[in-house]
């Protein structure tokens, strides 16, 4: 990845300029020290934005003091975050609480390696790039596991556990969505499914109603997968207190806190570059590198806030309700998309 | 896969606890999402009223009153005044009962908002939490604009109440409900008819009419269950019987009769029927009678001895003050039967086979305030 | 067909709510918030918040403390000489010096049933809210107006004047007593003797 990295912004020019020698550690780290920043910036902006968005909703004006409008507020509570005592229950399995923020946020982090930022910047172009990504993605379910049931408090354990049934099940949905606009592109390259959209306007989106359809279910699998309103029972604050996050603090909360909102930009960085054409323009032309990344960017924030406004809309499901909708409804749906965006192909 | 062998485990949802309206502590018995069973522990807020009121002189009493059901104070000292007016034989103006009518109606809106907001929030819905605590504020402006107070008002006293409304408060209150009812329709639209909100109430925590009634559940709880029972119709205090209201009771729309779903709605209803009393009120009310609001209050209050009972209708079901005196300035004995440690008694009995998230469901539809349950 | 209905209710009732929060969205005129220490919502004339009491006008008569449903308001006062006495509002006479007038704020339940027995209507709620401390005892408001020392110095007067009083009272009623036919001569003129000595 470092090599596309420092090439495209100009990094490397940068370093070299610096005097790095060409072959020396600074370039990787450089190059993976990127995502980290973004990550938390846009985890800075995006609680920012969701605590505005939901202010605005219910008539009020969320943050205000720190900096203009509180544009500083989650900077402060990150700092807060940092201070705080990072207290282990007692009776908590030490190794599995520490490790469980720590893979939480990697299956994020990693993710974000196969990320199609824009044309000639991927950090790394699999050949089966959105499988990674979908794969690699469902590491959280192992760091919640782990933060539910190390935590040894009964309520973090029903977090977890539910965590663990959602995420798993919603995994299908989602894939075969994703499987149904494959169909179509026929490559499973991130920047292949996205060059295939070309020309379209809104990519796949409004190519067949199959695809409409398709893409629907992934994003309301999305929103399951990384656990937001209607589908944030692994948290469900008036059940279960806090969750599988109930005996978290300080840092290792801010991790978690971290993947959430990290986890929120990727799977609508998916759905973006799956179905909405990605990097390129809403009319389907190849914009220039730097103009592809603001165009995904763009894309993507949109989602992301179209998930803060459904999250300040709806209430929230039941278990039984949540797997009710994943294996009676969305998964039916998404078979008959699936096969009928295949008949789609064959015969039109 | 019956022959695996599952262990339960018991939960103690509470004293601490985000949906348990307060220090309530409820000690389930789960087996994984399933509730076996459900005890609850009530007293982390017991307060001593009936023993202060053993201490205090009867206007002493009328704030310790308030802080019974803390969300429906006007109600409260509603109550506790019709047991007194009643020990005292006390005929109460024309116009402080028109005054009493429209601030308790008002109260139960502002009550009734709550309750219905904390329960879209125990459902997982936030914002119209939100919505109806704006609301609220505005009829706890209005409060604190006659009273003085914000919560705890202090307002009603035997035979009168503290201050007559001032100039131009009766167009306010038209005002507050010209600008209410488009948000009842809102909050319907949002959370009442969402779909999802819907499948997480209804055919949940269902209340049998005879259990409700076995029970002695009152308020919004019974009605839910579809018995048409209400004390300002079936036992008429204060000028209720001059006003034209209906008393909603549950249909079973969404799901099964006396299901969550209809003892949420049944709140949602009876806001709009406070809306029709008060405007009857603010239409009938004497505006030319200029009678001293506190003209009737008595100097000292000595009543004879004797007992007596007198309930009224709060929000949250009857509320109730049995009160002996011994003819002193003290009452010899206080107690409040209060309605919702009444209808808490029947969590355990909807609380069988049912989902961890369907208790918060439940207990958020019964709606109670622990400083009530525990007193 | 239950499932489908099922699922267009899902669907037209999840669109209707997002319609209405958008709606809330773009309309921040609708904001009810305030930033508090900056504004802050009127306090109506009405309020009922820290208790005031204007010592001038105070004739110490007890009848706060008596009607507070928690005792919070402490009371400690003495007789005025006659040529002390004032008059408050026209009708109350200022019989009392007021040595102690403690509202304890901590323990008040602000149900201002202490203001409405006040004979002068000194005694009021006022409308400031805003005053927390980090010590109980910061909570203790104080209103009277009297130093411990001028308090005892009153106090030292008012037993000299009493036994002056007396005193004259005895010399008349014995002056009488010996004016008028001496029935019981003993007992009058016993007193005189003694007070006296004790002033």
């Amino acid at each position: 990845m470092h090599d596309l990295v420092l090439k495209t912004l100009g990094i490397g020019d940068l370093l070299a300029w610096l005097g790095v020698p060409d072959g020396s550690l600074v370039y990787p780290v450089v190059a993976s020290v990127f995502p980290l920043v973004f990550l938390i910036i846009f985890a800075l902006l995006a609680v920012y934005a969701e605590r505005k968005v939901s202010a605005l909703i219910q008539n009020r004006l969320g943050p205000m003091e720190t900096g203009p409008w509180g544009l500083f507020q989650t900077t402060a509570d990150i700092l807060k975050l940092i201070q705080k005592e990072d207290i282990t229950p007692k009776a908590a399995d030490k190794i599995l609480f520490f490790v469980a923020p720590v893979l939480v946020f990697t299956g994020t982090y990693a993710s974000l390696a196969a990320f199609p930022w824009s044309s000639g910047f991927v950090g790394a172009d699999l050949n089966v790039g959105i499988f990674y990504l979908l794969a690699i993605s469902s590491l959280v379910v192992a760091g919640l596991l782990m933060a539910g049931w190390g935590s040894n408090n009964k309520w973090s354990l029903y977090g977890a556990v539910r965590s663990t049934a959602q995420i798993v099940s919603y995994e299908i949905p989602a894939g075969l969505a994703v499987l149904t606009a494959i169909v179509t592109t026929g490559t499973l390259s991130m920047n292949g499914i996205i060059r295939h959209q070309e020309g379209m306007w809104f990519g796949l989106l409004f190519q067949s109603p199959f695809l409409f359809v398709a893409f629907i279910i992934y994003l309301i699998a999305s929103l399951a997968e990384v656990n937001r309103t209607p589908f944030d029972l692994p948290e469900a604050e008036s059940e279960l207190v806090g969750g599988y996050h109930t005996e978290y603090s300080g840092m290792k909360f801010a991790m978690f806190f971290l993947a959430e909102y990290g986890n929120m930009f990727i799977v609508s960085g998916i759905a973006v570059a799956v179905f909405m054409g990605g990097w390129l323009t809403p009319w389907g032309t190849e914009p220039s590198v730097l103009m592809g990344v603001v165009w995904m960017i763009l894309k993507s924030l949109f989602f992301v806030f179209f998930q803060m406004w459904l999250r300040w809309t709806l209430p929230r499901f039941r278990v039984d309700q949540l797997m009710y909708l994943c294996w009676k409804v969305l998964i039916p749906i998404a078979f008959a998309c699936l096969i009928g965006q295949a008949a789609v192909e064959v015969y039109l | 896969m019956p022959h695996l062998k599952t262990e339960e485990m018991i939960m103690n949802m509470g004293p601490q606890h985000p949906s348990t309206h307060g220090v309530l502590r409820l000690e389930l018995v789960t087996d994984g999402e399933v509730v076996k069973s459900i005890t609850p522990h009530i007293g982390y807020l017991h307060r001593c009223f009936e023993k202060h009121g053993e201490e205090l002189t009867y206007p002493m009493i009328i704030p310790f009153t308030d802080r019974l059901d803390y969300l429906a104070s006007m109600n409260n000292n509603h109550a506790f005044n019709l047991a007194v007016e009643k020990l005292l034989n006390l005929e109460v103006p024309r116009k402080v009962e028109f005054i009493r009518v429209i601030v308790a109606e008002l109260q139960r809106i502002a009550s009734h908002l709550v309750a219905i907001g904390t329960f879209g929030a125990d459902i997982g819905a936030v914002t119209p939490f939100l919505w109806t605590f704006r609301d609220r504020e505005v009829i706890l402006n209005l409060f604190e604009n006659l009273t003085g107070a914000r919560m705890l008002y202090n307002y009603m006293w035997p035979g009168g109440v503290a201050r007559d409304f001032p100039k131009g408060f009766r167009e306010e209150i038209g005002a507050f409900i010209t600008y209410f009812r488009p948000k009842i329709r809102d909050l319907n639209n949002l959370l009442t008819g969402n779909h999802i909100f819907i499948s997480r109430t209804a055919h949940v925590g269902v209340l049998p009419a005879d259990v409700a009634v076995n029970y002695n559940c009152t308020g919004p709880v019974l009605r839910g269950s579809g018995v048409k029972w209400d004390l300002r119709k079936n036992d008429p205090y204060s000028i209720y019987p001059e006003f034209e209201f209906d008393i909603p009771v549950g249909q079973g729309t969404m799901g099964t009769l006396g299901d969550t779903w209809d003892r949420y709605y049944i709140r949602c209803q009876e806001m709009e029927q406070s809306l029709n009393i008060i405007e009857q009120a603010l239409a009938k009310f004497p505006v030319e009678d200029a009678t001293d609001v506190q003209a009737a209050v008595p100097r000292r209050i000595k009543p004879p001895a004797g007992e007596v009972y007198a309930r009224a209708e709060n929000p949250r079901g009857e509320l109730g003050f049995y009160i002996i005196s011994d003819g002193g300035t003290k009452p010899f004995r206080v107690r409040a039967k209060s309605p919702c440690f009444v209808n808490l008694a029947v969590l355990p009995a909807l609380g069988k086979g049912i989902m961890v998230s369907d208790i918060v469901a439940i207990l958020g539809s019964i709606d109670i305030v622990l400083g009530e349950v525990d007193r | 067909m239950g499932y489908f209905k099922d699922i267009y209710r899902g669907v037209s009732s999840t669109l209707t709510g997002m319609t209405l929060t958008a709606r809330e969205l773009v309309r921040p005129d609708h904001i009810v918030t305030i930033q508090y220490p900056k504004e802050s919502i009127p306090v109506p004339e009405t309020g009922r918040y820290r208790l005031h009491n204007n010592i001038d006008e105070c004739i110490g008569c007890n009848q706060c403390a008596n009607a507070c449903p928690v005792s919070c308001i402490e009371i400690k006062s003495f007789k005025r000489m006659d040529k002390d006495v004032e008059t408050v509002k026209e009708t109350q006479k200022k019989r009392l010096w007021v040595e102690q007038f403690d509202i304890d704020m901590s323990k008040c339940m602000f149900c201002g049933l202490c203001t409405w027995p006040c004979p002068t209507e000194c005694l009021t709620m006022t409308s400031v809210y805003d005053y927390s401390a980090y010590d109980f005892k910061e909570h203790i408001f104080k209103f009277s107006k009297l130093t411990p020392a001028e308090a005892e110095q009153k106090k030292a007067e008012l037993e000299a004047w009493t036994a002056e009083q007396a005193a004259l009272k005895a010399a008349a009623a014995a002056k009488k007593a010996a004016e008028a036919p001496a029935v019981k001569p003993e007992t009058p003129a016993a007193p005189p003797a003694e007070k006296p000595a004790e002033g």
